[in-house]
């Protein structure tokens, strides 16, 4: 039984360590991690640039793989899967919000969030779409293409897209870095609410202030996990974050 | 920012698109290297066929005895420096016989022999032979029966270098395979004689063997001589033939300047209209390859359009903004002419195989083609340069905001975005993917496509050229052979009359169904300032074993020529229509060439330009009565075409008996070399499309890199998306396919209508491709389309999916 089945967490880490070997040396970008998040629950990676955060969340997405330790998410152990297991595991388990969006520029907003719906195999993607779109207030930009939207409407796009899949598991990377503040509080209400809806949300960032919406904050610096918590003086709404 | 800086940045950025670099240069190589290949075979064919010439000394000048009449050698030799007045410095007698040779194991190869007796004794100074195998004969061997076999028999027939003949029913060891001047080309004008060409053994003799076969001891037929050295060899022939008859008033001599002979102009002419047929096939794939090139290059710079849009920011000079793009295509332009010296040599190595086989000259002279490799360099140069100076010229112009734009922003701004989002697509986002793409960035597929189409279009035109001759041969045979094909040619050694002993030995053989006789001789027919020479069956214009069909049916009259459909179209003359025809006659114990005006009795659809008939009563035009030359003879049934030809090769009189059908296989070696290079040329365009594909492909994976990132992040597989990849090909490579066939058979009919009547003008090509033609270009295309996507599977699967999406644009 995988030790998170065990504890109620929906994520666990196990002495992560992640080593990349470049000319100048070994850089560690993530030392013995170890960690435990419960299901339905927004958790916020905080730490500054090359602190190993975003390290943390790919290793979680099965886009990377750990050089040590053991990785258990919704009842699987990540780091034994092989080939078409990661795949699927991307297909079913995790979604990402990207910084970047990482829209199909050939695609419309409806079409983008279709294809999210289509690779997770869900029944009438279509529908699921549209409603996908409704929630995320673009119901009236459903046939636009992403250069058509402004930055906020695109990484709405893209959580719609995310939230198609309708898998457990929601990471986002960095999702305000590219826009303004309002749009960002309106970003964030979103991934509130989908962690409020069930899903397990986990956001990268290196602002201090979006820590404060978290239902936990795990703090990175150097690579290793210096803190594990709730946010001091309780979880806000995003609407009461500054800055 | 100094020059290393940039060439630092520049070598960088070459580390990372080396393979890239190296498959456009190739395409660059390959287009220059055929150019350079091709464009040069006039060139060093006509250096070495001079070259050869000079090293075997060939003769200056021939003097013939038209009728094969042989003269005392002495004689014939005296008469010729006396009438040349000590113009000529050397001069040797020969005796020149046609007899059936058989060679091969129990003489299984039946050829028509060419039997050159020279007098060992004295020497071989003129038309000395090379000798490829074997050895030679010498003084030693004056009186003997050792005799050469001319090289061409032997390597067509792949014979030993030595082993044992029969020349008319005698056997003869041959102890070598020479080369010699005189009979370098084995294939005659189509003027000549067509059943003398079809299978020819040239055979050199010692002279008195040859004076025994022929019943003509001490006899010769014909002189080489060489002209005084500073004297010109025309104005000796034309002393020659303002003498001889003075001084030989019985037989009529022909002298001939070896530069005039029909066979050395068939050698040169030759060269030049092959060459106009490489020259148009090298033009095309050179344009083909340019084109993709800098199609190529212009995505990679495309691709990167961004980094000009940051410089453009930071305000670096529109000029040193250039400088990376200019020096990337200046690599890949260096790397193509480097590749091209050894593309171009190695293509050029090809050609020279070819021709080798076909026309095996004992020297080649091959020097460096420096103006062709430097034209195919100066294109290889220019066009990645243009490739290049394009994106950059239009990036440097809009506004820096629009060039730092992400190519995944950039590619939905086209007009055609409205009909996208309109596309009610079957099937998931997935599998729609592919038209989307191509759709979405409608320049950038229609440049593929025309990539695609230019490349493949000269494989539809050579392969559809190579059937369009063999379609035209197969007419041709049909109207000389007849439809089945059933029948003896037969050629006797000289003239014979028609009710001779040896004519009704050949004619009333208990193995022959239908015999006819004839008379077959050269001319040529002229109307205007267009000559066109012909090879004239003199026959019964109402017997369909020795004319067409449709020809024995109009009941043609007597006292006029019946021409082919191409020598009519040439001349401009129809049915009626008169023309002068220039015709041996006999004068004395020769012949003597003559101009008649004919009227033009009937055309006849043959594809060849020298067939033309005249009537069997027509001889007396010939100054001949009762003399035939030739015989056409129909097996009995169940007796094998086989068994006939052994029988009347082996009766007295008999020159060759070939079987119509072996007229193909002349055809075919005459377009042999043309035929050998559209094979090479296949290989060409196969390997061009698919470097074209294999680039396009990379740079789409180059662009769609975070597409496809997301795709693999989103949990699809990666044989989805290579599945998207070749989808996206084949559609556009079924595009290109399809305007190539278009494009191809636009080209093939300029080709058949503009280049070949002027480079073999004696055939009037049918147009006809084959549908295994389509189908070949097509699955060249589809292979290549197909394969190429399939290449960056590896690439997918290694790519590093955090830093391709979490790469901020």
């Amino acid at each position: 039984m995988p030790p998170e089945e065990a504890s109620g967490a929906i994520i666990a880490l196990s002495n992560v360590t992640k080593r990349f070997v470049t000319p100048a040396g070994t850089v560690v970008a993530l030392d013995s991690a170890t960690l435990s998040v419960p299901a339905a629950c927004l958790v916020v990676v905080l730490g500054p640039s090359g602190s190993g955060k975003t390290t943390l969340l790919n290793m979680i997405g099965a886009l990377d793989t750990p050089s040590d330790g053991v990785i258990d998410v919704a009842g699987k152990r990540v780091t034994d899967l092989r080939g078409a297991q990661r795949f699927a595991y991307r297909r079913n388990t995790v979604t990402f919000v990207f910084q970047a969006f990482n829209l199909f520029p050939e695609l419309t907003a409806l079409e983008n969030v279709h294809f999210g719906a289509e690779a997770a195999g869900r029944s009438s993607p279509a529908e699921v779409a549209r409603a996908m779109l409704e929630a995320v207030e673009l119901g009236h930009r459903l046939h636009h293409f992403p250069h058509e939207l402004s930055g906020g409407e695109q990484q709405r796009v893209a959580i719609a897209r995310s939230l198609a899949t309708g898998n457990p598991v929601l990471l986002a990377d960095e999702p305000t870095g590219e826009l303004d503040y309002r749009t960002g509080i309106q970003i964030l209400r979103l991934l509130r609410q989908r962690a409020g809806g069930g899903k397990t949300v986990l956001v990268v960032t290196h602002n201090r202030e979006i820590a404060r919406m978290a239902d936990l904050v795990v703090e990175l610096r150097g690579g290793r996990i210096v803190g594990v918590a709730p946010p001091a003086g309780g979880t806000l709404d995003p609407a009461e974050l500054r800055w | 920012m100094g020059t290393g800086f940039w060439l630092r940045w520049s070598w960088r950025g070459l580390r990372r698109r080396l393979t890239q670099v190296a498959a456009i240069a190739a395409i660059i190589a390959l287009g220059s290297g055929v150019y350079a290949g091709l464009g040069s075979t006039s060139a060093w064919r006509s250096l070495s066929l001079d070259a050869t010439f000079a090293q075997l000394r060939a003769h200056d000048l021939e003097v013939a005895s038209p009728s094969g009449l042989a003269l005392p050698a002495g004689r014939l030799l005296q008469s010729v420096q006396a009438a040349a007045g000590g113009a000529v410095t050397a001069a040797e007698a020969r005796l020149i016989v046609d007899l059936p040779v058989r060679a091969g194991r129990g003489g299984s190869i039946p050829a028509a022999g060419v039997i050159v007796g020279v007098d060992l004794a004295k020497g071989v100074a003129i038309d000395r032979w090379k000798v490829m195998a074997g050895h030679s004969i010498g003084a030693a061997d004056a009186h003997g029966t050792d005799v050469l076999l001319d090289e061409h028999f032997a390597a067509q027939h792949h014979l030993p270098a030595t082993g044992r003949i029969t020349i008319a029913g005698r056997t003869v060891t041959y102890v070598g395979t020479v080369l010699e001047p005189e009979y370098l080309n084995q294939i005659a004008t189509l003027g000549a004689t067509i059943q003398g060409a079809a299978t020819r053994a040239v055979v050199f003799a010692p002279i008195t063997l040859v004076q025994r076969l022929a019943g003509a001891p001490g006899g010769a037929n014909d002189v080489v001589a060489m002209v005084r050295p500073g004297d010109r060899a025309g104005r000796v022939a034309q002393l020659l033939r303002r003498a001889l008859p003075r001084v030989e008033p019985a037989i009529a001599l022909t002298v001939t300047v070896r530069r005039d002979d029909p066979l050395v102009r068939a050698l040169y002419g030759e060269i030049s209209s092959e060459q106009r047929i490489f020259d148009v096939f090298a033009l095309l794939i050179l344009a083909g390859a340019g084109f993709a090139a800098f199609n190529l290059t212009r995505r990679v710079v495309e691709s990167e359009r961004r980094d000009i849009g940051v410089a453009m920011a930071l305000g670096v000079p529109r000029r040193q903004i250039a400088i990376r793009p200019m020096l990337l295509a200046a690599e890949i332009a260096v790397a193509g002419v480097v590749l091209g010296l050894p593309a171009g040599w190695g293509i050029g190595s090809w050609v020279l195989t070819i021709i080798k086989a076909r026309i095996p000259l004992p020297v080649w002279v091959t020097p460096w083609q420096g103006g062709l490799f430097l034209v195919g360099a100066v294109l290889g140069l220019v066009v990645p340069l243009a490739g290049s100076a394009y994106p950059v010229w239009r990036a440097v112009r809009v506004e820096p905001t629009d060039a730092l734009l992400p190519p995944h922003l950039r590619g939905g701004r086209h007009r055609l975005s409205s009909l996208v989002r309109r596309l009610r697509l079957p099937g998931s986002t997935t599998a729609q993917a592919p038209l989307r793409r191509i759709v979405i960035a409608p320049a950038r597929s229609l440049m593929t496509v025309l990539a695609i189409a230019l490349i493949l279009a000269p494989l539809l035109t050579a392969l559809g050229a190579t059937d369009s001759t063999s379609a035209t041969i197969a007419v041709g045979n049909d109207v000389l052979a007849g439809a089945r094909g059933d029948r003896l040619l037969v050629t006797l050694t000289g003239y014979e009359p028609d009710r001779s002993a040896a004519v009704r030995a050949i004619t009333g053989s208990r193995l022959v169904r239908q015999a006819a006789v004839g008379l077959d001789t050269g001319g040529s027919v002229t109307r205007g300032s267009t000559t066109v020479d012909v090879s004239i069956s003199m026959v019964d214009l109402s017997n369909p074993l020795v004319v067409p069909a449709a020809l024995a049916r109009q009941h043609v009259e007597p006292g006029g020529i019946v021409l082919s459909a191409k020598a009519a179209a040439d001349l401009g003359v129809r049915p009626g229509s008169l023309v002068q025809l220039r015709h041996p006659r006999r004068e004395g114990t020769g012949f003597r060439f003559v101009r008649t005006v004919v009227p033009v009795r009937a055309v006849v659809a043959s594809p060849y330009r020298f067939v033309a008939y005249m009537d069997l009563q027509d001889e007396a035009m010939m100054g001949v009565q009762h003399l035939v030359n030739s015989a056409v003879l129909v097996p009995r049934p169940g007796v094998s075409m086989g068994a006939l030809q052994r029988a009347i090769s082996s009766l007295p009189g008999v020159a060759s008996a070939l079987p119509a059908r072996s007229l193909s296989n002349t055809m075919q070696d005459i377009l042999s070399v043309v035929s050998n290079l559209f094979v090479l040329l296949q290989a060409v365009i196969g390997a061009l499309a698919f470097l074209v594909a294999y680039n396009s492909a990379k740079i789409g994976g180059d662009e769609r890199a975070r597409e496809h990132a997301t795709m693999l992040a989103f949990g699809l597989r990666v044989r989805r998306l290579v599945g998207i990849g070749v989808v996206e090909s084949v559609i556009l490579g079924v595009l290109g396919i399809g305007l190539s066939l278009g494009l191809g058979l636009l080209v093939l009919r300029w080709v058949l209508d503009s280049v070949f009547p002027a480079a073999v003008p004696e055939l009037a090509v049918i147009e006809s491709v084959r549908a295994v033609s389509y189908v070949l270009t097509a699955v060249v295309g589809l292979a290549a389309v197909t394969l190429a996507p399939l290449l960056i599977t590896r690439r997918l699967r290694t790519m590093s999916l955090p830093s391709t999406l979490r790469y901020v644009e």
